[in-house]
């Protein structure tokens, strides 16, 4: 199995501020990973390095064999690479059909178009001529996602997938992530919710102050181990 | 009579405000910059025609320019303006004042304040007969039409097309809009290339029916200007009804005294920004 | 040792001697020089005056005004209103013309604040653009063709050089310690906060409309007082010439080429444009091109000014911000 994205000993800093410190990862085509932490932890951070809205201060981020290093943030999305960002983000002066439609802007073919979004997601169907400043918390999220969606991206960055959304809203996006990996897109998925998030994935990272201090399969990772590096109970 | 006919002027001379407005208000609305030279670049879009025309003819000399100005527009955006708009709000203000003196007083040395304007042959001045007393000029209802049809497919092109689309996205959340593959700087350099592209247009309608000279950049500036606040910030065509205001208040006012057209215009553009700020046909945004 | 907030920077025992000094030297002056060099130095003063207003409006208070020609008129025509059609001595007139455009601000605040950002830049210009249609309408001051100044006819032309170059020294003194201690005031460090960000600072009591028109009605009577020195040094005032949006084209050139937000930088960028005014005068359109271009370069390249990049921000002359020095305790 092939190395979707790669992260070699990633750095990143605010200023002065260090938020991520030497971050290696793999993550394999197909499957989908969680970072998992606590608010601050740099899980943000990664996300944003990853998509090239901010240049990390060392290490190397390779995506689908490719060294990224050249590439700025609106490329990455040509070249496969989607994030939908913390709180949203959705144009509030377009309508749900005209946000849906801008995310194919970066032209690339694949399974995802206005209609098969609609079916993954139906309450955007209903929504469909709504301004985005008028849709609410969990509407927004699917429709973020199937914006993201509409660039037919190799891998998806999802930012706090589950964040202020009721629990039946943010079933219905976990739900979707299967049929998302199914039509071929890997995703890395940053999440505050735990349970969720292992549930939903194959692998998983705890990141601890910009350090990723537990990484392994979903399934074999101990709740216990989980909330002493969530926590950094007996973390050095 | 004379009132249906002043109106009726009034009407067709909105058509050209509408024009010159639009670039400037497409361009608001996409970067918040207000471009304080764009009346001295739909003067150097005239003046260009002249340099052209004279060596070939009129319609290559408009079919050169108008190109130029767009490229022209989208070169500054990119090198000058989007370095401005890193800086704060007070730069991108500066440089495009800085803009307006550089083109009025560029076109001065080479040109002089003397008055021109482009030779049109027979159309300038021939004009369609309407009613026993009511007669418009040919040049004046194209310029109408003009600016209707720009009006309508700008509309279209921000409603209709991805690339339209993309830049109302811009215009919301440019790092959103990065994220889903959107280059801002170039969709930044695209918006002010159609600005000053709708600039020239008006420029060389202007300079077909009118004396121009260097000086005029402002008070074009002041009427677009007037045109975007009367008909509503954020509305295409507001920014149509504001310059048909516009050109009837002041055709009325030159009606009742000839001296008194401009002010008239002035007045109509107070009282609305004192009873109705938000223009006529105001859509205030979701944001 | 414990941090001590103190308000002056350790210039200030420089400046205030040299200050004081260098305002000896230039009262004495007339009696030393050539009128003809008097009437450079009055050029000279209103040229401070004028771009410290503008940065006042501006750099301090984040009102990007291209208008502010319309209160230079106003104020030139009201000294010859006071003066000539109503019989007052210079000085009183000129008070009363400061005042009068005080009081012709506000209104006019209320009008031009509905806009904002560049279209309040552009709302101003328009402002400038009808005032001066509407005083061209009036016969009395002289319509189209401009107004002549006779209240200087009995006065001999040495004396009253020297009379305006006084007028002038004091005018810039009281306009340059007015700005300095307005910074230091409340409203200061109210029109700070507006300008980093004005509905934060809405929440934290900041009246920030009255803060902002309070500025623009003094800001108003400062280019007046202008005007009027302009008026008494030209002896005629002309509609085309004292509206004129060249004014405004000098104020920014003067505080962006200067330094944006200082007390210094506009008094050196007018002593700059003053000698490039006397290299280029010859060159006419020329000169205000070459402007332009320095001004868009010293937007982009050196944001802070020429103030800004010879002192790197560490020298502060006019001190209106607050330093923090240690102190030894004990």
């Amino acid at each position: 199995m092939m190395a979707i994205l790669e992260l070699e000993n990633v750095e990143a800093h605010y200023g002065d501020l260090q938020a991520l410190f030497g971050i290696s990862l793999s993550l394999q085509k197909g499957s989908v990973h969680s970072v998992i932490g606590a608010n601050g932890a740099g899980k943000s951070t990664l996300l944003k390095v990853i998509a090239g809205s901010m240049q990390p201060t060392a290490g190397r981020v390779i995506f689908n064999g490719q060294d990224l290093n050249k590439v700025s943030g609106f490329q990455r999305v040509k070249s496969g690479i989607s994030l939908v960002p913390e709180g949203r983000r959705i144009f509030p002066s377009l309508t749900v059909e005209e946000n849906v439609k801008v995310g194919a802007y970066a032209k690339r073919v694949g399974y995802w178009n206005t209609d098969t979004v609609r079916t993954l997601y139906p309450l955007i169907a209903d929504r469909w001529s709504r301004l985005g400043f008028h849709c609410s918390g969990g509407e927004l999220q699917m429709i973020a996602i199937a914006r993201a969606l509409m660039a037919n991206p190799d891998l998806l960055l999802i930012d706090e997938a589950s964040l202020g959304l009721a629990p039946i809203v943010v079933a219905q996006v976990y739900e979707s992530l299967s049929q998302i990996v199914a039509q071929g897109t890997s995703v890395l998925l940053v999440e505050q919710n735990v349970s969720q998030a292992l549930k939903a994935s194959t692998t998983a990272s705890v990141l601890l102050e910009g350090r990723a201090v537990l990484t392994g399969k979903s399934d074999e990772l101990s709740h216990e181990a989980i909330k002493n590096a969530y926590f950094g109970i007996g973390v050095a | 009579m004379i009132w249906t006919n002043a109106i009726l002027q009034g009407l067709l001379v909105g058509g050209l405000y509408a024009l010159l407005a639009s670039g400037l208000s497409l361009v608001f609305g996409v970067m918040r910059i207000v471009n304080l030279g764009h009346g001295d670049f739909s003067i150097l879009a005239a003046y260009l025609v002249l340099i052209v025309a004279g060596h070939s003819n009129l319609w290559l000399g408009t079919i050169a320019v108008l190109p130029i100005m767009a490229l022209l527009g989208y070169a500054l955006q990119r090198s000058l303006l989007n370095r401005a708009l890193s800086l704060g709000v007070l730069s991108p203000l500066l440089i495009t004042f800085a803009f307006s003196i550089i083109l009025q007083n560029a076109l001065l040395k080479i040109f002089s304040s003397d008055t021109r304007s482009i030779q049109t042959e027979s159309l300038g001045s021939a004009s369609l007969k309407i009613t026993e007393s009511i007669s418009v000029g040919y040049l004046p209802l194209i310029t109408f039409f003009v600016g209707v049809i720009l009006t309508l497919t700008l509309h279209v092109f921000l409603t209709r097309t991805q690339l339209g689309r993309a830049m109302r996205a811009t215009s919301d959340d440019p790092t959103a809009a990065e994220l889903i593959g959107i280059n801002n700087r170039h969709i930044y350099g695209l918006a002010t290339g159609i600005g000053l592209f709708a600039a020239g247009i008006a420029g060389i309608l202007f300079g077909m029916r009118t004396q121009f000279s260097p000086s005029l950049g402002p008070v074009a500036l002041i009427f677009a200007f007037e045109a975007v606040i009367i008909g509503g910030l954020g509305s295409l065509w507001g920014t149509l009804v504001g310059g048909i205001v516009l050109g009837i208040g002041q055709s009325i006012g030159a009606q009742i005294n000839p001296a008194f057209g401009v002010l008239a215009g002035h007045l109509v553009f107070i009282t609305i920004l004192l009873f109705k700020p938000q223009g006529l046909l105001s859509k205030q945004r979701g944001t | 040792m414990s941090n001590v907030i103190k308000r002056s920077s350790k210039f200030t025992y420089f400046t205030i001697p040299v200050f004081v000094i260098i305002l000896i030297g230039l009262y004495v002056l007339p009696s030393k020089l050539d009128f003809s060099y008097q009437i450079k130095f009055v050029d000279l003063f209103v040229l401070i005056i004028i771009a410290t207003m503008w940065n006042l409006l501006a750099g301090f208070g984040g009102l990007v005004s291209v208008g502010q020609q319309a209160f230079i008129g106003i104020g030139a025509y009201s000294l010859v209103f006071f003066t000539d059609l109503k019989g007052q001595s210079v000085i009183v007139a000129m008070v009363c013309a400061v005042i009068f455009s005080g009081l012709v601000a506000i209104p006019l605040s209320f009008i031009v604040f509905r806009l904002k950002g560049g279209y309040f830049a552009i709302g101003t210009w328009v402002l400038a653009e009808i005032i001066k249609l509407i005083i061209v309408q009036i016969q009395s001051l002289g319509g189209g063709a401009g107004i002549s100044l006779g209240a200087f006819a009995e006065i001999g032309r040495a004396d009253r050089i020297k009379m305006v170059y006084l007028l002038a020294l004091a005018v810039s003194v009281v306009i340059l310690l007015g700005t300095f201690l307005l910074m230091r005031s409340r409203l200061g460090l109210a029109l700070t906060a507006i300008r980093d960000d004005a509905t934060a600072a809405g929440t934290l009591g900041v009246n920030v409309s009255l803060a902002q028109r309070t500025v623009f009605v003094v800001v108003a009577m400062g280019f007046a007082a202008a005007g009027s020195l302009i008026a008494l040094t030209n002896l005629r005032v002309q509609p085309d010439d004292i509206f004129s949006v060249n004014y405004s084209a000098i104020m920014i050139f003067i505080v962006v080429v200067g330094g944006l937000g200082t007390i210094e930088g506009p008094i050196l960028g007018a002593i700059l444009f003053f000698f490039l005014q006397e290299r280029l005068r010859d060159y006419g359109s020329i000169y205000l091109i070459i402007l332009g271009v320095v001004a868009i370069l010293s937007v982009l390249l050196a944001p802070r000014g020429l103030w800004g990049l010879i002192t790197r921000d560490k020298v502060s002359l006019f001190p209106t911000r607050y330093f923090i020095s240690k102190k030894r305790e004990g």
